[in-house]
């Protein structure tokens, strides 16, 4: 089924889709480390899950009725937001088309090139249509910004979720106008097979409104507990603001995060026929992926254009003070 | 959004934070006059918000009619486990 990136009405963007494969077959699109960390994080020693498990890492003790899925919230705040993989997660500031303000979680697939939700960038209802200005704050924490921010009115989405808000195509794009992710690095962006993710321990990290209003990046990570063939459905707490936070996992043998799926949804957005109680999000699905690259190649090539420019420029200012 | 004696609150956080159909796991915040818009199904929800001071207000709702909803903040007793 062929999928199109559609784009809000600023510069256009390339189209591109392909079929999708009934049986999706692993195929990775790499990120970039970026800068060396200046020290290892104890953060991702600590709280990262690799691997797959048949049973979840901690099973919620009662019922659960929110997407803080038991008794108690398991989250833990990052403090290390300076560093890898934390810095790559981005708190968004939304302004809808009224002058509404929303809280959102964003990564960086490229330099200029920000994931998140399709419902982050486009709602007619809650954004009146395509968010008005986002504004992009890599690796925040509280009231520092330790890669400072950039602001942005150019976005894409996909055909079918600015058509009809179907939350199994729930994906969009912030396109930034400065290489500010070259000063974090990127996330590798994966298809993984349905036996890769069976039981797969899975991490989800972003910027909800509780705690910490939009401000603070708080972490869980557990078991994919079903899939379906567009979504995964993971024993994860987040609550409102975490939209759009990747969702990675380490395939056997690497330390190379691969955002499988992009969290969109918390407990009401499970089918009733899978009778789990989840959190969820869009899976990256090979039509899903080849959008994902072009718009980290639109992102690629205005930043070629914008170096060629300043180049262009520099030449010119040296050869009008040339030598007569 | 109000506070406990009636007065709108400006700058809250308001999320969906239960339902019965998928709803984005979005945070919007009030505006200067208290009012937030959310968008929901057909369904029943419960929204949750929180401002300043360690205040915070849940309300249960039917989704799909277009109906006024009215959260009530007010200063829980202790501050969150996580918060």
């Amino acid at each position: 089924m062929p999928l199109k990136s559609i784009d809000s009405p600023r510069p256009s963007g390339r189209e591109s889709g392909a079929v999708v494969s009934s049986s999706p077959k692993r195929d990775v699109v790499a990120g970039e480390t970026g800068p060396a960390d200046d020290q290892p994080s104890r953060a991702s020693e600590q709280f990262l899950v690799r691997g797959t498990s048949e049973r979840p890492l901690k099973r919620p003790r009662s019922s659960p009725l929110e997407s803080i899925l038991g008794d108690t919230d398991r989250r833990k705040q990052i403090l290390e937001t300076e560093l890898t993989p934390w810095r790559m997660i981005c708190a968004l500031e939304i302004e809808s088309q009224t002058g509404a303000a929303y809280v959102g979680t964003g990564w960086f697939a490229g330099p200029r090139t920000v994931i998140t939700a399709g419902h982050c960038v486009f709602d007619p209802v809650e954004l009146g249509g395509w968010a008005k200005k986002i504004t992009v704050v890599p690796g925040r924490n509280v009231n520092k910004k330790p890669f400072q921010s950039a602001s942005s009115s150019s976005f894409s989405s996909t055909d079918k979720w600015q058509e009809s808000q179907d939350a199994d195509f729930d994906y969009g794009v912030i396109h930034l106008s400065s290489d500010l992710g070259a000063a974090v690095g990127s996330f590798s962006v994966g298809v993984l097979t349905d036996e890769a993710l069976k039981n797969r321990l899975v991490n989800v990290s972003g910027y909800p409104f509780e705690p910490g209003e939009g401000k603070a990046q708080y972490f869980h990570a557990n078991r994919v507990k079903a899939l379906t063939g567009r979504r995964l459905f993971y024993d994860i707490d987040t609550m409102g603001g975490q939209s759009g936070s990747p969702v990675w996992a380490y395939e056997e043998g690497s330390d190379t995060p691969v955002v499988v799926a992009i969290h969109a949804y918390g407990i009401g957005g499970v089918p009733a026929n899978l009778n789990v109680v989840a959190n969820s999000g869009p899976r990256v699905l090979p039509e899903v992926l080849e959008v994902i690259r072009g718009w980290i190649a639109r992102g690629n090539t205005e930043s070629a254009a914008a170096a060629g420019t300043a180049a262009a420029g520099a030449g010119g200012a040296a050869g009008a003070g040339g030598t007569v | 959004m109000i506070d406990a004696g009636g007065h709108p609150v400006a700058g809250a956080f308001v999320s969906v934070t239960w339902g019965t159909a998928p709803t984005p796991d979005i945070a919007r915040k009030t505006g200067e006059d208290g009012t937030f818009q959310v968008g929901l199904p057909p369904g029943k929800f419960r929204i949750r918000a929180t401002a300043s001071e360690s205040r915070s207000g849940e309300v249960e709702v039917d989704g799909g009619e277009g109906d006024e909803i009215v959260i009530t903040v007010r200063a829980s007793k202790g501050s969150r486990a996580d918060a």
